[in-house]
C-alpha cells in the first residue's frame, strides 16, 4: 500500500519509492528512504496536501507524491 | 591568512550554507551585527545577504547563501546556493571557507547535505544551532564526538550567547589561517570520481559540477543543448556503468543516509517524549476547522492592519505632500509653468506613490513574522488545494491576499515562492485583486448612482461584488498563464513544516526596512520620470487665448469659478484631452463619453486620479469621493441628445472597468523590477486593459439589451 492510503495518525515503514516518480531524488533527499519510520499526521482541510513525519521532522507533500511512497503499516489504526 | 585566500587583494570570504530553517540568518546576524547589506544576485531575484566582521585586526567577509536541501537544486534559491558553494555564482568570488549550519534537532537530514558538500573537498567548518530545543525534543547530542566523526572544527551557537559568538569567530579565523583539512568523503566517491574523470577527459569543456549533474543529477544540465551526439553516447554508457554498480542517483542518496545514520547513532540519544509544545500548537493551527478559523483571523488582522494602522502615517505623508505643494506653489507663483511641473507633476506624482510606503512596511513586518515563526508554511499547507488546480501552490496565498490592500507589496511578497514561473504567474494575477486605491472610485460611483436609487443594501452588495470579481477572475487567469503561456512545470510541493519559534526581531525589522527602502528609491527614480510625462501631456499645449477668452466672456465675478473654468478648458485642449476625445469612439460602446475617457487616460499613474481629473473636467476644483459637488455634476451630465451619461448601468460598467484595468504606475514599475522585464509589465497592462474593456463591453451591451441603463 502507499502512504496516501494510511489513516491520519497511522504509522508505517517505507518499503520503496516508485522508481519512475519525477521527484524521486528530492523525496529521497528529504528523508523518504526505504526502512524509515513514517507517520501520516493529518490531511489538509480539502483532503490534500498531507502532513507527514519522517526522520523526526515534519513536512507536507501532495497526494501525487504520497502515492509514490510504498509503505507497510506498523500500526493498524491511529 | 594567506594560505587559503586565493587572492590577497581582497579580504577572505566565508559562506554560510545549510538547510532552510536552521537558523542560518541568526548565525549571520550574530557574526555581522548591523554590518550587513541586502542585494540581488545578478539576473535572479534571489536576495544576496552580505556582511563582515573583524577578527584579529582583519576584516572577514560573510555571505549568507540561501537555504538548500541538496546540491541537486530545484529552485532559483537552491541554484544560487549551489553555485555559491561550487564557486559558479555570478558576481561572487569563491568562498575561502564554508560554514555549514546544522539544526541539532534534525541532524540526520542536515548530514545529507553535509555529505554532498564534503564531497566537493572545499574547506568547511560546522556550526550547530537550536541546542536549546534539544531538551524539549528529548534528544542529547555529543558535539565533540560529532566533530570527531566529521573531522572538522565545530562550534555551537545559542541565541544571545556572546561567548559562543567569539568562539565561532576564533574558529573561523583559525580555519582561514591554516591549510584546509581534507574533508572525509564517502566510500563511493572514488568510483564516481573515476567516471567523472573519464567524461571530463573526453570532453574537457564541461566542468566537474556539470559532469556530475550529467551522470548523477536529477535534472537537465546547461551544457549546450542539444547535447552533442558523442557526449550523449558517452553519458549513456557511463550511466549504465553506474547503474550496474548500483550508483543510481537514488541509490547514492540511500548510501549517504546510511553514512548519516551511522554517525547519528554514535552522537545522538533520543528518548520518546510526549508531544512538544510546537507539535501541540500545530495540532490546532493545522486543524481542519480551527486551523482555518485561525488562518482567516490572522489574514483578517493582517489585511485590517494594512488598511487601518497605515492610515495615520498615510495622512501624515499626505499632509506633508500638500504642505510641500503649497509652499512650492506659492513661492513659484510668479512662474506658473515651473510651479505646475513641480506641484502637479513631480510632487503629486511621487507623492501619490510614496503614500503607500506605510502599507508596504506594515505588510512586510507581517510577512517576516509569519515566515520567521514558521506559520507561513502552515498557511501554505492549508491553502494549497484551493490554488493547486491553477498551477500555483499554497504559498501564492499571501501575495494574492496582500494585494487586496495594495498590489505593490503583494507583488513583492511573491518572493516567498521558490519556483520562478509560479511566482511570475502570481505576480501577474495579484493586481486583479481589488486594492484600496479602487475603493474611492467605487465609493464615489456607488454613493452617487447606486445607493440613492437602490438603497444601502444593494450599495453594500455592489461593493462586495467589486471585491469578489478580481479574485474570481484571477484563478482562471492563473490557470491559463501556468498551463498555456508560461508552461509552469508541475513542481512537487514538498514543504518542510519547521518547529514554531519566536521570530528573530532583528531580521523582521531589517526586512521591513529593506522593502521600504527599495520602494522609496523606485518612487524617486522611474515613477518620478513617468509623473513628469503624464503631467506634460495634461498641461501642453497651453495657448494664452483660451484663458483670455474665458475671462472676457465670464459673466460671473467669482474668481475661483473662472479659474476652474480655465483649468477645465486647458485640460480639454491638452494632448491628454485631445487624445481622450480622439479615442472616445473606442470607449463609446462601453457607454463612456469623452470626459470619462480623459479621466481613464489621466488615471494611468494611479486609479484614484480619475477623481481629481473628473473634478477638473467638471470644474469643481479639488474633488474626492465625498464631494457632493462632483456627484451632482456627474448626475447632471448628459449626452447631446439629452439622455443621462451616468445611468446606474454606466456606473457599474465604469466600476468593473476600474476593478480589472491596470491603471497603476507603481504596480507596473514594481512588476518590471521584480521580473526584470518591461515585456511582462507591458503584458500585464495589455491583458488587464483588454480584460477590463471586454467585460465592461459585455456588461454594458448586455445590460442595454436587457433594458437596463
Amino acid at each position: 500500500m502507499t502512504l496516501d492510503s494510511l489513516v491520519p495518525g497511522q504509522s508505517a515503514r517505507i518499503t520503496y519509492l516508485e522508481p519512475s516518480h519525477p521527484s524521486l531524488i528530492r523525496l529521497s533527499e528529504m528523508g523518504f528512504i526505504s526502512g524509515q519510520h513514517i507517520q501520516l499526521i493529518r490531511k489538509a482541510p480539502l483532503g490534500e496536501p498531507f502532513k507527514v513525519r519522517v526522520m523526526n521532522y515534519e513536512l507536507c507533500i501532495r497526494k501525487s507524491e504520497a502515492a509514490a511512497i510504498h509503505v507497510e503499516p506498523v500500526s493498524l489504526t491511529a | 591568512m594567506t594560505s587559503s585566500s586565493s587572492d590577497n587583494s581582497r579580504p577572505p570570504l566565508v559562506a554560510l550554507v545549510g538547510n532552510p530553517n536552521t537558523g542560518k540568518t541568526s548565525v549571520f546576524n550574530a557574526l555581522c551585527g548591523t554590518r550587513q547589506q541586502v542585494g540581488n544576485y545578478p539576473g535572479v531575484t534571489v536576495e544576496k545577504k552580505t556582511g563582515s566582521f573583524d577578527w584579529d585586526g582583519q576584516t572577514i567577509q560573510v555571505v549568507d547563501l540561501p537555504g538548500l536541501y541538496s546540491l541537486n537544486p530545484l529552485s532559483p534559491d537552491e541554484q544560487v546556493a549551489t553555485d555559491g558553494i561550487l564557486a559558479h555564482a555570478p558576481g561572487m568570488p569563491t568562498p575561502d571557507l564554508l560554514i555549514f549550519v546544522a539544526d541539532s534537532t534534525n541532524l540526520k537530514r542536515n548530514l545529507l547535505l553535509y555529505s554532498q558538500i564534503a564531497d566537493t573537498q572545499k574547506p568547511v567548518i560546522a556550526v550547530i544551532t537550536m541546542m536549546d530545543l534539544l531538551d524539549g525534543e528529548g534528544v542529547q547530542i555529543d558535539i565533540d564526538q560529532l566533530g570527531h566523526c566529521l573531522n572538522i572544527p565545530m562550534a555551537v551557537l545559542t541565541k544571545g550567547d556572546a561567548k559562543q559568538v567569539q568562539q565561532l569567530k576564533n574558529i573561523i579565523g583559525d580555519a582561514l589561517d591554516q591549510p584546509p583539512i581534507p574533508t572525509v568523503c564517502l566510500a563511493f566517491e572514488p568510483a564516481i570520481g573515476s567516471m567523472l574523470d573519464d567524461l571530463q577527459h573526453m570532453f574537457p569543456q564541461i566542468s566537474r559540477f556539470d559532469a556530475r549533474a550529467l551522470l548523477f543529477g536529477s535534472q537537465n544540465v546547461r551544457v549546450g543543448d542539444p547535447m552533442l551526439g558523442a557526449m550523449q553516447q558517452k553519458v549513456q554508457a557511463l550511466r549504465e556503468q553506474a547503474d550496474s554498480s548500483n550508483l543510481t542517483p537514488a541509490a547514492l542518496v540511500t548510501q549517504r543516509y546510511q553514512w548519516a545514520e551511522a554517525i547519528v547513532q554514535r552522537v545522538e540519544k533520543r528518548s520518546e517524549k510526549a508531544l512538544t509544545f510546537s507539535r501541540k500548537l500545530d495540532r490546532i493551527l493545522t486543524h481542519r476547522f480551527f486551523g482555518l478559523i485561525i488562518f482567516a483571523a490572522v489574514m483578517f488582522l493582517m489585511f485590517q492592519s494594512i488598511y487601518t494602522w497605515a492610515v495615520p502615517f498615510m495622512d501624515l505623508i499626505e499632509t506633508g505632500i500638500s504642505t510641500l505643494s503649497d509652499v512650492v506653489g506659492s513661492s513659484l507663483a510668479a512662474r506658473p509653468l515651473l510651479a505646475s511641473i513641480m506641484v502637479d507633476g513631480m510632487i503629486a506624482g511621487v507623492g501619490s506613490v510614496i503614500v503607500f510606503l506605510p502599507q508596504i512596511v506594515i505588510l512586510f513586518l507581517f510577512v517576516a513574522v509569519l515566515e520567521d515563526s514558521g506559520y507561513l508554511s502552515r498557511a501554505a499547507f492549508l491553502m494549497d488545494k484551493l490554488l493547486g488546480w491553477t498551477g500555483l501552490n499554497g504559498r501564492a496565498f499571501i501575495p494574492m491576499l496582500s494585494s487586496f490592500a495594495c498590489a505593490v507589496p503583494g507583488i513583492m511578497a511573491a518572493r516567498v515562492m521558490p519556483d520562478p514561473k509560479a511566482r511570475m504567474a502570481t505576480i501577474l494575477v495579484s493586481p486583479l485583486m481589488s486594492c484600496s486605491a479602487r475603493l474611492p472610485v467605487y465609493i464615489l460611483l456607488i454613493s452617487a448612482f447606486i445607493e440613492p436609487r437602490f438603497g444601502a443594501s444593494w450599495a453594500a452588495v455592489t461593493l462586495f461584488a467589486m471585491h469578489g470579481i478580481g479574485l474570481l477572475i484571477a484563478l482562471p487567469i492563473a490557470w491559463i498563464l501556468n498551463k498555456g503561456i508560461l508552461k509552469t512545470p508541475d513542481m512537487p510541493f514538498i514543504l518542510e513544516l519547521p518547529v514554531y519559534r519566536l521570530p528573530n526581531w532583528t531580521n523582521v525589522v531589517f526586512r521591513a526596512y529593506e522593502a521600504g527602502k527599495k520602494f522609496t528609491v523606485r518612487a524617486g527614480t522611474v515613477i518620478f520620470a513617468f509623473s513628469i510625462i503624464i503631467w506634460a501631456l495634461s498641461y501642453f499645449p497651453r495657448p494664452d487665448h483660451i484663458a483670455d477668452d474665458i475671462r472676457a466672456q465670464a459673466q460671473s465675478q467669482d474668481a475661483l469659478l473662472i479659474d476652474q473654468q480655465i483649468a477645465g478648458a486647458y485640460l480639454e485642449q491638452s494632448y491628454l484631452g485631445t487624445a481622450g476625445k480622439a479615442i472616445q469612439p473606442i470607449f463609446g460602446p462601453l457607454g463612456f463619453d469623452w470626459k470619462i475617457t480623459v479621466g481613464i487616460l489621466g488615471a494611468f499613474p494611479a486609479r484614484e486620479v480619475i477623481l481629481s481629473t473628473l473634478g477638473i473636467i467638471y470644474q469643481i476644483g479639488e474633488a474626492d469621493e465625498e464631494s457632493d459637488d462632483l456627484k451632482q455634476r456627474m448626475a447632471a451630465e448628459s449626452w447631446p441628445d439629452g439622455s443621462q451619461v451616468f445611468t446606474p448601468l454606466v456606473a457599474i460598467v465604469l466600476m468593473i472597468f476600474f476593478a480589472l484595468c491596470s491603471q497603476c504606475m507603481s504596480t507596473l514599475i514594481t512588476v518590471q523590477r521584480e521580473l526584470n522585464s518591461w515585456k511582462w509589465a507591458g503584458f500585464l497592462f495589455t491583458y488587464m486593459t483588454a480584460l477590463a474593456y471586454l467585460l465592461s463591453l459585455v456588461t454594458y451591451q448586455g445590460g442595454k439589451a436587457l433594458g437596463l441603463g
